[in-house]
């Protein structure tokens, strides 16, 4: 449970789910950011087929509070219309404004036994975005 | 996870530990526990949440945190502060995302022996009939108009609809209804999170129980509520929903962006509040307000599928169930109240961050059913041990603004709960202990089994030798559904 793939893994928090995750680039943080929290609400979904594309532009007044406000916008697509992000390609038009496509689909929860976790909301407690040598590392909390 | 600390607990006695007022605090802190308790909170950040707590603007007399404390974000969980209406400040995630995530206990008319041989088939049903876990819907789809409605009315609305006894009111906080909901307070995005989520009971630590009264401390006060040894109960935590959730995550991003301008340093950003006094914190404490309200007719619409389902499955006719509501409490809100700081009397913002409200005898808020013995205060314990039924005393009016802990509180993460029940079965170890268990999540069992959380009865202890509010009765699980 504790290591899911090199570009993110889960650490410990008494109460909720606190994250790391490592890219490249900034593009590739944003990338598997999304992937982790897709993973944290349905699992993998590798065998799900791509239905519904959507594309999206989103800023933020800092690159950490860009990148909440990145897992904000597909937590509400998630809760709201059910839509799980699969995939993303991620573009800065400038320093802190994205412009994203997402390729995914829905799900509509029928069966109750399931893996994923309820997340309620993504929030700025222990927030953090840095560069180090091989590109940049994020922690975020999600409340569950 | 410990790491340097900018502060330092000193004992005040048995059940208090202070942190002393030191750099920019404006108050001091203070943590009930006893020496049991102290380790686990030491464990993690919960006490530098309420040493961070602390630096709030307007802040009256102390920071507090129960002895269910744990590390949340921005404020612990188990944490209670108060705010002076001309300097102090409303924050959005001193209430949480699940705003009125609260719990509520209903009596039945049934003894332990009558139920157990039917557990297993009641809590089937109730796991089949409640939708509960992840992306649950319910059977009740609101357009725009409706859920004004319901955020203008709470439990009023289900009552309206035929989902419980006008009666029912008297027995739930604040009379189900939190005033001030006006029905632009919330935005397009809440409304389609939350649409369909009435009479859901959500993932995670929500639940329903069905218990029996296990022993009783308080003979006067369980007789005067009608509470008697061997009596079966139902217990139902839930709160708002995506409702909730999306209501506080916006009010948070845009007062992320005020606190600059209002000019707050924060030493947390998920502290991030706005001056009372200011537009935005009006529109926050009435779209609060509209969550609030949905919370309380969601535990309503809960309750009633539970009857229904309870008197269908077991063949009861209403008279011999007699389903009757004790108190519905809130432990996620910030409300406006009355209290007494230095012998002066004065209107403040008192947020409950996982605490509970608890009204001693005589209080002016409280209904004239519960005028003479208090507000009954209810404390879920872990789903494998026991809950508690308190009832408010005086001292919560004097050192914590009324409030008193409002669970065990969590000791373990989830993770490492994950890592410790590698390979077992929880569901069987509950049959051991004569509870039948179901859960929507396949992890829900493991990351909830009963060692994640504290001894709910050392909490209760502190909380009820700290005059805080005191124990009346104990009930002890039959059957859960976990979220």
């Amino acid at each position: 449970m504790q290591e899911h793939s090199p570009k993110w893994k889960l650490l410990d928090h008494t109460a909720d789910v606190r994250i790391e995750v490592h890219g490249e680039s900034l593009e590739n943080l944003f990338l598997n950011a999304a992937q982790a929290l897709t993973h944290l609400l349905v699992g993998s979904p590798q065998h799900v087929e791509v239905t519904i594309e959507k594309s999206l532009t989103l800023e933020g007044d800092s690159m950490d509070i860009l990148l909440v406000n990145w897992l904000r916008e597909l937590l509400f697509y998630f809760s709201a219309e059910q839509f799980v992000c699969k995939d993303t390609i991620v573009r800065f038009e400038k320093p802190n404004l994205i412009q994203a496509q997402l390729s995914g689909f829905t799900t509509d929860f029928t069966d109750k036994d399931n893996d994923g976790l309820e997340i309620k909301g993504v929030t700025y407690h222990g927030l953090s975005l840095d560069e180090t040598a091989d590109g940049f590392v994020a922690r975020v909390i999600f409340d569950i | 996870m410990p790491k340097e600390r900018p502060y330092r607990l000193k004992r005040i006695d048995d059940m208090r530990w202070e942190i002393p007022k030191i750099g920019a605090m404006r108050v001091p802190g203070v943590i009930y526990a006893d020496s049991r308790l102290l380790p686990d909170i030491e464990k993690d950040n919960s006490a530098e949440q309420v040493y961070n707590v602390a630096h709030l603007p307007g802040i009256v007399a102390r920071s507090i945190a129960l002895p269910d404390i744990h590390w949340g974000y921005g404020f612990p969980i188990g944490g209670v502060a108060a705010f002076d209406l001309d300097e102090g400040v409303v924050s959005p995630g001193g209430v949480g995302y699940d705003i009125n995530c609260g719990v509520r206990l209903a009596t039945t008319g049934l003894s332990r022996e009558h139920v157990v041989p039917r557990i297993k088939e009641l809590v089937d049903s109730l796991y089949s009939r409640i939708p509960s876990g992840l992306g649950s819907r319910g059977k009740i789809t609101l357009n725009r108009k409706g859920m004004s409605e319901v955020a203008q009315l709470g439990a009023g609305w289900a009552i309206k609809q035929g989902m419980g006894e006008q009666s029912d009111l008297e027995h739930i906080e604040d009379h189900g209804v939190i005033e001030g909901a006006e029905s632009s307070s919330f935005s397009d995005r809440a409304f389609e999170r939350g649409k369909d989520q009435l009479g859901t009971l959500g993932s995670g630590n929500h639940f329903i129980e069905i218990g029996f009264i296990s022993e009783i401390f308080d003979t006067d006060v369980a007789t005067s509520w009608g509470l008697s040894a061997g009596q079966v109960t139902l217990l139902i935590h839930s709160g708002s929903r995506g409702f909730g959730y999306q209501i506080c995550d916006e009010f948070l991003a845009r007062m992320i962006k005020s606190v600059n301008k209002e000019k707050i340093d924060l030493p947390d950003k998920q502290l991030a509040c706005t001056r009372l006094k200011t537009s935005l914190a009006k529109e926050y404490l009435s779209a609060m307000a509209a969550a609030a309200n949905f919370a309380f007719a969601n535990r309503q619409i809960l309750m009633n599928l539970a009857r229904e389902t309870w008197e269908s499955s077991m063949g009861l006719p209403p008279r011999e169930l007699r389903l009757k509501l004790l108190y519905d409490v809130s432990h996620n809100i910030a409300k406006i109240e009355t209290h007494t700081v230095g012998g002066r009397s004065m209107k403040l913002c008192v947020h409950r961050k996982g605490a509970t409200r608890a009204l001693p005898p005589l209080h002016p808020a409280l209904p004239s059913l519960f005028a003479n013995t208090g507000q009954p205060v209810l404390i879920p314990g872990d789903m494998g041990r026991s809950s508690f039924i308190l009832v408010g005393a005086k001292g919560a009016m004097e050192q914590t603004f009324g409030s008193a802990c409002h669970g065990a509180g969590r000791v373990l993460s989830r993770n490492e709960a994950l890592r410790k029940t590698q390979g077992r079965v929880i569901e069987q170890e509950l049959q051991e202990r004569n509870v039948y268990g179901r859960a929507a999540g396949r992890k829900t069992m493991r990351e909830e089994f009963p060692e994640a959380y504290k001894d709910v009865s050392a909490v209760v202890e502190v909380v009820h030798k700290a005059g805080l509010a005191t124990k009346v009765a104990q009930i002890k699980p039959l059957g859960v559904i976990k979220g």
